[in-house]
């Protein structure tokens, strides 16, 4: 098994020592909990990023959210904070609009992007093993309200995934959802799409 | 997305009752059914999850109940993949053009627009339908094409492409036939452009397109023999595609031309570049200008000739990137190379950082010492698994003669050392042994051996390294 891999010499920002200068935000919910969060990861936050870069006063009085609950904005910090940790495994890629100081990429590198890969997968499995259909829609809308693109495209993709290649029966029932076609209406539609209704999974 | 909605012809039942009214009704009675909490999100997110569906499980859901039969038109994805529905009977290109039919049909009178089209279809018929899917997908603000075309009847790529002024990625792979028009053709907005393995009307038409995209920031070209095989022009001779890539905004190029015996003209002039992938052979009408701000590249020259001259060559076109951080070289590049390995002008390459190469006969060895001697910051040097899966020659340790100078680098600055693939055979082990005396700061070598091995020899493999002298005190060595 691998071993002695390079060190990371650069301390996770996340794990600082308690009690060190690190900057938190302190945010407000909907139901009055308040939390304390570290910078880093309210700034992954879109609409935290932006109310602090317009008015940097406001850093002390804590930012009111009053479309989240503490339940959500709790999945959600865990959430960030995860995913930034995950990150911080690989050196900053290239990417199409890179600058060449972040262009480097060495062979240990490719390594680490594995191994970040594979942290996120069963990290990103873990965490909505236990989630009902409410709980994931509430968090669908924190992170559409929160604007956290990473966040909302994860769920969003998963619960796409729930669904494909499934009969319209199994995403009914998955969905709850009661469907108010008459058979009438419902036999011109499959007539129309009929090859999209071949062969799909029945459950 | 919102706005006055056509009421369907379905809607026997509440003709005065429009779309928006009756989504509302919906959501409603979705609240009052606790268990239907899906459909209380807002369109914009209940489309945002259809978008990570292929386009027919999308269609799918607008049975699900009247609120959910319209969403599936306002998702700015069309993506369709032969593979996601193996079992479908019906011919593919004819479902392709019926969901754009019923989508704008659905639609009603402001079809939502058309961000990405992505098609992937094999053994199809489709170049009048193909017209039609891009003309109509430009009409709605299309900023993504990617097609895909197998094993089909070679389909010429749709004119009304080549003045897109919203289009920012172009991929095409397979079966498409480039013809653009010279001169009028503009592509504003293009930022990505891949092209692999398609078809060329003639020997300018790459050449025609490359200046119709004055901004672009990330190419792939990647010839196939038969990218040749629908030319136009049969009074053209010998064929040959000529590249000619002058494009001042360009930061990645992924350059594959893997032809040896076409003539075709190369130009690249690209300033901006940090990330260079070169494979293919330099002919004599090749020319590349400087590269002073890549910092990555991955060099795969093929082995067109085995003489010193070309060797030359190549040693000057690496040079002409010589600001370089991270190189790999693939398959016969280092073999080429230690063909003119005695020059008193070889390139230095003052930031080299991090080197990869492979060894099959380790007269590599050769060339990547004077590499490494001009290369005085190198931290990282890495033995990549041999690409091919031919079996190795049998080596002798004869190219590892021990140099008379040990390059800086390897005494004062290599820190990583990674060896992929290790059989731990005599050779591979000398070249260990000679490599842990001098290297002065190695922190980790890391050495992977092959899976054939045998876990005894493994083992034995292994203490063997650990009673190698090392140069370095601190020097560990991880074995997997």
């Amino acid at each position: 098994m691998a071993n002695g891999e390079n060190q990371n010499p650069n301390p996770n920002p996340i794990e600082a020592t308690p009690g060190a200068a690190a900057r938190t935000i302190t945010l407000k919910t909907a139901d009055g909990e308040i939390f304390e969060v570290e910078e880093a990861v309210a700034m992954e936050f879109g609409t935290v990023k932006s109310f602090f870069e317009d008015d940097a006063v406001s850093a002390t009085k804590p930012m009111p959210l009053p479309n989240v609950s503490g339940s959500a904005l709790s999945r959600v910090i865990t959430y960030c904070r995860r995913s930034l940790e995950i990150r911080s495994m690989i050196p900053p890629a290239t990417s199409e609009d890179a600058t060449a100081a972040e262009a480097v990429q060495g062979e240990g590198d490719l390594e680490a992007e594995k191994a970040a890969k594979q942290e996120r997968k069963e990290f990103e499995a873990e965490f909505l093993k236990d989630e009902s259909n409410e709980d994931v829609k509430e968090l669908i809308l924190a992170a559409n309200y929160l604007n956290i693109k990473e966040l909302l495209d994860f769920l969003c993709r998963s619960v796409a995934l729930r669904i494909q290649n499934k009969s319209v029966e199994y995403a009914r029932k998955f969905f709850g959802i009661e469907g108010d076609y008459t058979p009438e209406e419902e036999a011109q539609i499959r007539q129309e799409y009929a090859w999209a209704f071949e062969g799909v999974d029945e459950d | 997305m919102n706005g006055q909605r056509r009421e369907t012809e379905f809607d026997e039942r509440d003709r005065t009752e429009s779309e928006s009214e009756r989504a509302e009704n919906c959501i409603s009675s979705a609240r009052r059914n606790a268990r239907d909490v899906i459909s209380t999100l807002p369109d914009s997110l209940l489309c945002h999850i259809l978008s990570f569906l292929p386009t027919p499980d999308a269609i799918r859901t607008s049975i699900l109940s009247s609120r959910w039969r319209p969403l599936w038109t306002l998702v700015p994805i069309l993506y369709f993949n032969h593979q996601d529905i193996p079992q479908i009977t019906h011919p593919l290109e004819d479902i392709v053009s019926s969901i754009f039919t019923l989508r704008n049909a659905d639609a009603g009178p402001d079809p939502a627009p058309i961000h990405k089209l992505r098609i992937f279809l094999f053994k199809c018929c489709v170049p009048t339908h193909l017209e039609t899917w891009v003309a109509a997908s430009i009409r709605l603000c299309l900023q993504e094409l990617e097609l895909n075309l197998q094993f089909s009847k070679t389909s010429e790529l749709p004119r009304s492409i080549f003045f897109s002024t919203t289009l920012a990625v172009l991929k095409l792979n397979g079966d498409i036939l480039l013809n653009p028009p010279p001169s009028s053709a503009l592509l504003p907005s293009l930022k990505i452009m891949k092209l692999e393995s398609v078809s060329y009307a003639n020997r300018d038409s790459l050449s025609t397109l490359l200046a119709a995209c004055p901004f672009l920031r990330d190419l792939t070209l990647k010839l196939s023999p038969y990218g040749l095989r629908n030319y136009m022009d049969k009074n053209a001779g010998m064929a040959g595609v000529n590249a000619i890539i002058l494009i001042p905004t360009l930061k990645r190029l992924h350059f594959h031309w893997p032809i040896v015996c076409w003539p075709y003209k190369v130009h690249i002039n690209t300033p901006a570049l940090e990330y260079f992938h070169f494979t293919g052979v330099l002919n004599e009408d090749f020319v590349l200008e400087k590269l002073p701000n890549v910092v990555e590249s991955v060099v795969e020259v093929e082995k067109w000739r085995r003489d010193e001259d070309y060797a030359k060559k190549v040693w000057d076109f690496m040079g002409q990137f010589c600001n370089v951080i991270s190189m790999e070289l693939i398959t016969k590049t280092a073999e080429i190379l230690s063909h003119a390995s005695n020059r008193d002008d070889i390139p230095m390459f003052h930031n080299l950082s991090s080197l990869s190469f492979s060894f099959f006969c380790f007269i590599e060895w050769h060339a990547i010492q004077v590499l490494l001697h001009r290369a005085p910051k190198l931290q990282t040097l890495v033995v990549k698994p041999w690409q091919n899966n031919m079996q190795r020659v049998i080596r002798t340790d004869g190219y590892l003669k021990e140099p008379l100078t040990v390059p800086e680098c390897l005494s004062s600055h290599l820190t990583t050392f990674h060896y992929n693939q290790f059989s731990g055979d005599g050779v591979e082990m000398e070249f260990v042994r000679q490599l842990l005396m001098v290297a002065g700061v190695l922190k980790t070598m890391r050495i992977t051996v092959t899976s054939t091995l045998d876990s005894e020899v493994k083992l034995q493999v292994h203490e063997k390294l650990s009673e190698y002298q090392r140069s370095s005190q601190s020097c560990q060595i991880a074995f997997d």
